[in-house]
């Protein structure tokens, strides 16, 4: 399933779109913060992209009992990087691929494929930050 | 005589009358809407494009006083068309009339010159309403998409806590590898942050963005 406004507006569009339902039915304030220069990647790339930030919107809100939660995307015209941001409890990043958060490998594992880099940086009782950055070729 | 003179009125009203193109691939609806424009008074004379390319086919032979335009198309999309036609014709009133929701399409689509947007779900009134509105050279949008783009919240640059963490530090004037020691964050990430800071503030490079952040009282 796609949704249709990833198809017809892009990242930027179907992003923002997420970040409102996503704030519309949950306790947590999600924002959806977009700056510099919009421009359509390919497809596959946004599909990627947009599952990526999905799940981690989704772990935030399962797991990370934040009140908060920012998503920004920061796009240049050869680079792309987003940011998920929120002030929830933390949680240990060093236990990432030992057994659990297999969502969070199988995200890191789908930046990779996309030739990306993620940072994930955590901590308790001040929240998590993950950082998505790709260069455009 | 009496015939001849009003059957001259008719003409004249006619003439008076809007052109209005609907630019639409559902036959029911095309059907629909010229009923209801017709019903209504509104015009009598409604022209109909099936697709983007009939759309521009018939643009170069009329100019109608106003378009309705519908989002999905066969080859193409309203959004886009919306573009090449106020290319065209810079001073074409185009109405959207769609049956999308999202947000992000119909602040695109006002963006793109659209100059009403109504969902294909408004009652009767609503569209008539709309149709007149617009052809009266303002602006129009139906209840439903008011409320859509009402709940857009306000959409400046925020710093984010991370970030204005990243800001000081650099203020301070610690290099990318003492920042990521400090917050016990990658000096790739710090780099990342200070790269989006410039883009945020719309600074050119790092010293920029320390006088802006000092402008904005960021620091």
């Amino acid at each position: 399933m796609m949704p249709e406004t990833l198809v017809k507006m892009g990242l930027k569009g179907a992003l923002s779109d997420f970040c409102d339902n996503m704030n519309a039915s949950n306790s947590m304030t999600v924002r959806f913060q977009f700056v510099g220069q919009f421009e359509r990647l390919e497809q596959k790339f946004e599909i990627g992209i947009y599952r990526i930030i999905q799940e981690l919107v989704n772990n935030a809100v399962k797991h990370s009992q934040a009140d908060k939660l920012i998503v920004q995307m920061v796009q240049e015209p050869h680079r792309l990087c987003l940011i998920v941001e929120d002030n929830g409890k933390g949680f240990d990043v060093s236990a990432i691929g030992q057994g659990k958060g297999i969502g969070l490998n199988s995200v890191k594992s789908r930046i990779e494929t996309l030739n990306g880099r993620i940072d994930i940086s955590s901590e308790f009782g001040k929240g998590s930050e993950f950082i998505i950055e790709f260069i455009l070729l | 005589m009496y015939y001849r003179s009003l059957s001259v009125t008719f003409v004249f009203l006619l003439f008076q009358m809007p052109n209005i193109l609907i630019v639409e691939d559902h036959p029911v609806v095309v059907e629909g809407l010229q009923k209801l424009l017709c019903d209504k008074g509104i015009t009598a004379n409604c022209l109909v494009a099936n697709t983007v390319k009939d759309c521009l086919l018939t643009l170069n032979v009329i100019t109608p006083d106003l378009i309705l335009l519908d989002y999905n198309l066969p080859d193409g999309n309203g959004l886009d068309l919306c573009k090449t036609i106020l290319n065209m014709k810079p001073f074409m009133k185009i109405l959207a009339i769609s049956s999308y929701k999202e947000q992000s399409l119909v602040m695109q689509m006002m963006e793109n010159g659209a100059m009403g947007y109504v969902l294909k779900n408004a009652s009767e009134g609503e569209i008539i309403e709309a149709v007149t509105v617009v052809l009266s050279g303002k602006k129009y949008l139906c209840e439903e998409t008011q409320n859509i783009l009402n709940k857009k919240n306000s959409n400046h640059s925020i710093l984010t806590r991370r970030e204005l963490e990243v800001l000081k530090f650099i203020s301070d004037g610690f290099t990318n590898p003492e920042i990521a020691d400090k917050l016990f964050i990658s000096p790739l990430t710090v780099d990342s942050h200070r790269k989006n800071l410039i883009v945020k503030l719309d600074a050119k490079n790092t010293a920029s963005l320390i006088k802006i952040a000092f402008q904005n009282k960021y620091l």
